[in-house]
């Protein structure tokens, strides 16, 4: 960043006074914002994009898997 | 520090040098003056948020640093400052968001981070403190053939390193994030808010180099001090050199002092922010970037049209280590540490 000390500022209108409390923060704020929509927007679109959780499939009591030990009986 | 880390350091330095170097060749006076240099300050600084917030997801990010410094040697090339401005001012900040973003995602260690912003500042110091047209013509010619390799480096292959969050750390702490954003706010507005005393001797014209020379050093120690202890000393013992800074402002050497101690929270700043927001380090450097520059331009403004208050220095230099102090604990109870951020807790 420049160092405004360096040079021989004349007086400054009061036009400076606003460029610098209002202009450059509102600019900046501007400019934040519009990042934060892009950084969202582009959270949103992953987010579609990305591939949806299949439902996880629970065992039904009747066909748990046998225990150690446990002997597994056979259809006829 | 991975050699392939020093040449985005490198094209900071010339990207730096040369926007500067330039702007005051047109030797603009007065208003006008004042009035280009806030106009170049905006566009370097302001967008940059934005730029990363678009850059940020590229690929190719070392050629957008090569088109930022592209956009700086045709500014260098302009003989006329309004439209070489627009070319600095952009080419600034796409260069440093694309570079920042590519030192921040391939280095493990904090010390490149810091070595990467101070050599800007070095840049700077030099442009403000002296004139010569050959040795620019020269160093432009450099700055040419460094960007031409900027394109060629194999940075995903040749950088073994790479910083990765841990899974499950990786989404923004935006809490984290502004009190990182408002330490830098402070620093920027310190650096401009400070009412130095120093004799007008024989070196007064060589204040700029000093000035630049004092954070260039502040800026590339940090990292390797970061490293080596952890965060916690690094920010007491940059709170008590600012502070002794402070209290001598008639002193060339404690102010210089004072001012190496507050670039040394560079790297850390730069450090906690990627730990913050790790998916997005590009959108992080320029909001960094971009309060820097609001802080420092509300330091000039209230500098300029409002008594000095002194009491003001101080207690923004205790909130700014408070805030970063804050920032630690949070990142630390969220587990996103390493060894080296976190060596004095460990």
């Amino acid at each position: 960043m420049m160092n405004i000390q360096v040079f021989d500022v004349a007086p400054i209108s009061f036009v400076l006074p606003i460029v610098l409390l209002i202009g450059l923060p509102a600019l900046a704020i501007v400019c934040i914002l519009v990042a934060v929509l892009i950084i969202k927007k582009r959270q949103k679109k992953a987010n579609q994009l990305a591939p949806k959780a299949e439902p996880v499939l629970t065992a039904s009591p009747k066909e748990k898997a046998p225990e150690k030990g446990e002997e597994v009986k056979k259809d006829d | 520090m991975q050699k392939e880390l020093w040449l985005p350091a490198l094209l900071h330095f010339f990207v730096d040098f040369f926007s500067v170097y330039a702007l005051f060749a047109f030797h603009l006076n007065g208003e006008l003056a004042a009035i280009l240099i806030f106009s170049y300050d905006a566009l370097a600084f302001l967008p940059q948020p934005l730029f990363g917030a678009l850059f940020e997801k590229s690929k190719r990010m070392p050629y957008l640093g090569s088109i930022g410094c592209l956009l700086a040697i045709i500014g260098a090339l302009i003989p006329e400052a309004i439209t070489a401005i627009v070319f600095f001012g952009i080419g600034n900040a796409i260069f440093h968001v694309c570079e920042g973003k590519l030192v921040l995602d391939k280095s493990e260690k904090s010390a490149p981070l810091g070595v990467f912003i101070s050599f800007g500042s070095l840049g700077l110091g030099l442009a403000l403190s002296f004139s010569n047209f050959y040795l620019y013509l020269s160093l432009l010619v450099v700055f040419i053939i460094l960007a031409i390799l900027n394109c060629f480096v194999p940075y995903a292959k040749a950088i073994p390193f790479v910083y990765q969050p841990k899974e499950g750390q990786d989404s923004t702490l935006i809490l984290a994030l502004v009190l990182i954003v408002l330490g830098v706010f402070f620093r920027g507005f310190f650096g401009q808010y400070t009412a130095y005393q120093w004799p007008t001797s024989s070196l007064s014209y060589l204040n700029a180099l000093w000035f630049g020379l004092a954070i260039f050093f502040g800026k590339a120690i940090g990292g390797f001090l970061l490293d080596a202890f952890g965060s916690i000393p690094l920010i007491v013992v940059s709170f008590l050199l600012s502070f002794i800074g402070y209290f001598f402002p008639s002193s060339v050497s404690l102010s210089l002092l004072g001012v190496v101690g507050v670039n040394l929270l560079m790297a850390l700043t730069m450090e906690f922010m990627r730990r913050a927001t790790p998916k997005n380090t590009a959108f992080g450097f320029g909001l960094l970037a971009a309060f820097l520059l609001v802080g420092y331009e509300t330091g000039y403004a209230l500098k300029s049209y409002v008594a000095f208050q002194a009491w003001l220095d101080p207690i923004l230099m205790a909130l700014n280590a408070a805030s970063l102090l804050f920032v630690y604990f949070l990142l630390r109870k969220e587990g996103r540490q390493t060894s080296a951020l976190f060596a004095f807790h460990h």
